[in-house]
């Protein structure tokens, strides 16, 4: 007798639940064109552009640009303009280093125009006074 | 008289008798008794089937009361009592429908029953449920020793895979061990030989002595020898008393020596970047300092290939250490990372020591370890 009735108040929990679930509101997707506040990036992203700094030590640019050309998107999508500034100065840097110079201005150029307010820029700005001197 | 004349006699006397007869009988009727007042009237008398028939429905009601309570009781409880209260109405209505019950007693006698199979029914009701509630402990008990039986063997494999492990670790250890004290015993074995040799010669050599006649220059020189030897074990614990009191010393000024660089660093980032500590004092020392453009001249105006790359390395982390956010946690994390994997602190003290870099070189040198000096513990 009692296992029938916690049977039926088992039943009846379960089908308040899904009433509950039924009525929540569906979840949205964020809106960076909205204005929202952007979501940081995870420690994994941050390791991953310290790897690329890590290839550069080792001279290694061609390794290190093509991983900053994977990780810049990423972090524009993330919202997050400093490392996604970052990401290009490093792509100059690199370019710079391989002797592509005129790319590297572009990498520049580019931080100057899209992200002038970040870090980067600072540090843009005096690679491509340098590549200007030489 | 004849026979002819007996004749209207007979027949006489046939009529006499007749009407005699019926005056006879009239007289020999009782007199009607006259009615009784109404008042009087006594109740007509009821023959013994009609009390029956009065009572009994009453009591076919009492006992269909009387199933419907154990049914109300019992029903929910098990299908047995469902089943007896059902029986016992079914045994109340077949009487009732075929004839009625004859004697109120026997309806006492079925109440009688019917009450004593009730209390029967509500003793089963009650060990039905003694029996349900002793049965959800015992899935549960079922289901725990089942988990539990689980665990057991999990947890005896994980035990037996450890212990066969560190079996098999001890078996090498012995072996190594075995193979150890095997060397040893060869080691004892060749020394005792050698010793055995040795103590041939000693005999041999005091044979030679004895039998040859004493010799007193022999004798001076190996007093001298003696003394001489003396005075060189003298010597070298002498030696190694003042090697160990200088290493101890050495020891005291490498940790003055860090100890001042220390407080010097502190004392240096704290005039550059006032205010300021931890990561954003090194970022804000690095801006005030111009150490990337400063190891980026340095860099492309130094003969040295290994000062060279010294300073592109220095390069490459004070950019990064200016774009980092310090407060951010995983960022200061991973620049102290690149410091370490860089080893650029220790690439800059082998360069000073050597006395390599000229003097504008040496004061960036300087700076550049001051400041990236600790970044790796720096959170």
């Amino acid at each position: 007798m009692s296992a029938s009735r916690t049977s039926w108040l088992v039943l009846a929990a379960a089908a308040a639940l899904l009433a509950g679930c039924a009525a929540r509101p569906p979840l949205r997707s964020v809106d960076w064109a909205a204005g929202e506040a952007p979501a940081a990036a995870s420690a994994r992203d941050v390791d991953d552009l310290n790897r690329a700094v890590a290839a550069m030590l080792d001279e290694e640019y061609a390794r290190a640009a093509v991983m900053l050309l994977e990780l810049g998107p990423r972090f524009e999508a993330l919202g997050d303009d400093r490392r996604a500034a970052e990401c290009l100065f490093w792509l100059g840097f690199c370019r710079e280093k391989q002797g592509r110079t005129s790319e590297a201005a572009e990498f520049y150029r580019r931080v100057l125009s899209e992200h002038p307010d970040q870090p980067a820029a600072r540090q843009a700005a005096d690679r491509l006074s340098l590549l200007a001197a030489e | 008289m004849t026979e002819h004349d007996d004749k209207p006699t007979e027949g006489l006397e046939r009529l006499l008798r007749h009407w005699g007869a019926e005056q006879a009988a009239r007289e020999a009727a009782p007199p009607e008794r006259p009615a009784p007042p109404a008042f009087e009237a006594a109740p007509p008398k009821h023959r013994g089937g009609t009390l029956v028939l009065r009572w009994a429905p009453l009591a076919a009601a009492a006992g269909l009361l009387v199933a419907a309570v154990a049914f109300f009781v019992a029903g929910p409880v098990s299908r047995r009592g469902t089943e007896m209260a059902r029986q016992q109405a079914d045994q109340l209505r077949e009487p009732e429908a075929a004839t009625a019950p004859t004697q109120a007693g026997e309806t006492t006698a079925q109440v009688e029953r019917l009450r004593a199979e009730l209390e029967a029914a509500l003793a089963a009701k009650q060990a039905a449920e003694a029996r349900l509630e002793g049965a959800v402990p015992r899935e549960q008990h079922e289901a725990q020793l089942a988990r539990l039986r689980e665990e057991f063997l999990a947890d005896k494999a994980a035990l037996i895979a450890g212990m066969s492990a560190r079996i098999a670790g001890l078996n090498q250890a012995v072996e190594a061990r075995s193979r150890e004290a095997d060397a040893a015993a060869e080691r004892v074995e060749a020394l005792t030989e050698q010793l055995a040799a040795a103590q041939s010669r000693a005999e041999a050599a005091e044979q030679r002595l004895a039998a040859a006649a004493p010799d007193e220059q022999f004798r001076k020189r190996h007093e001298a020898l003696a003394a001489e030897y003396a005075n060189l074990l003298a010597l070298h614990r002498e030696s190694m008393t003042r090697a160990r009191e200088a290493e101890a010393a050495f020891s005291t000024a490498q940790v003055r020596t860090q100890t001042l660089m220390d407080n010097f660093q502190r004392l240096y980032v704290s005039a550059v970047a006032p205010g300021r500590e931890g990561l954003a004092a090194r970022r804000s020392a690095s801006r005030r300092t111009a150490m990337v453009a400063r190891c980026g001249e340095l860099a492309r105006r130094t003969d040295d290939r290994q000062m060279a790359e010294l300073l592109r390395d220095a390069v490459v982390l004070f950019t990064r250490l200016e774009l980092l956010d310090p407060r951010d946690a995983d960022e200061a994390r991973a620049f102290g990372a690149l410091v370490a994997r860089s080893n650029v602190v220790e690439r800059i003290d082998r360069l000073l020591a050597a006395g390599k870099p000229m003097d504008e070189a040496r004061t960036t040198l300087f700076e550049a370890k001051l400041i990236l000096s600790g970044a790796e513990h720096v959170g």
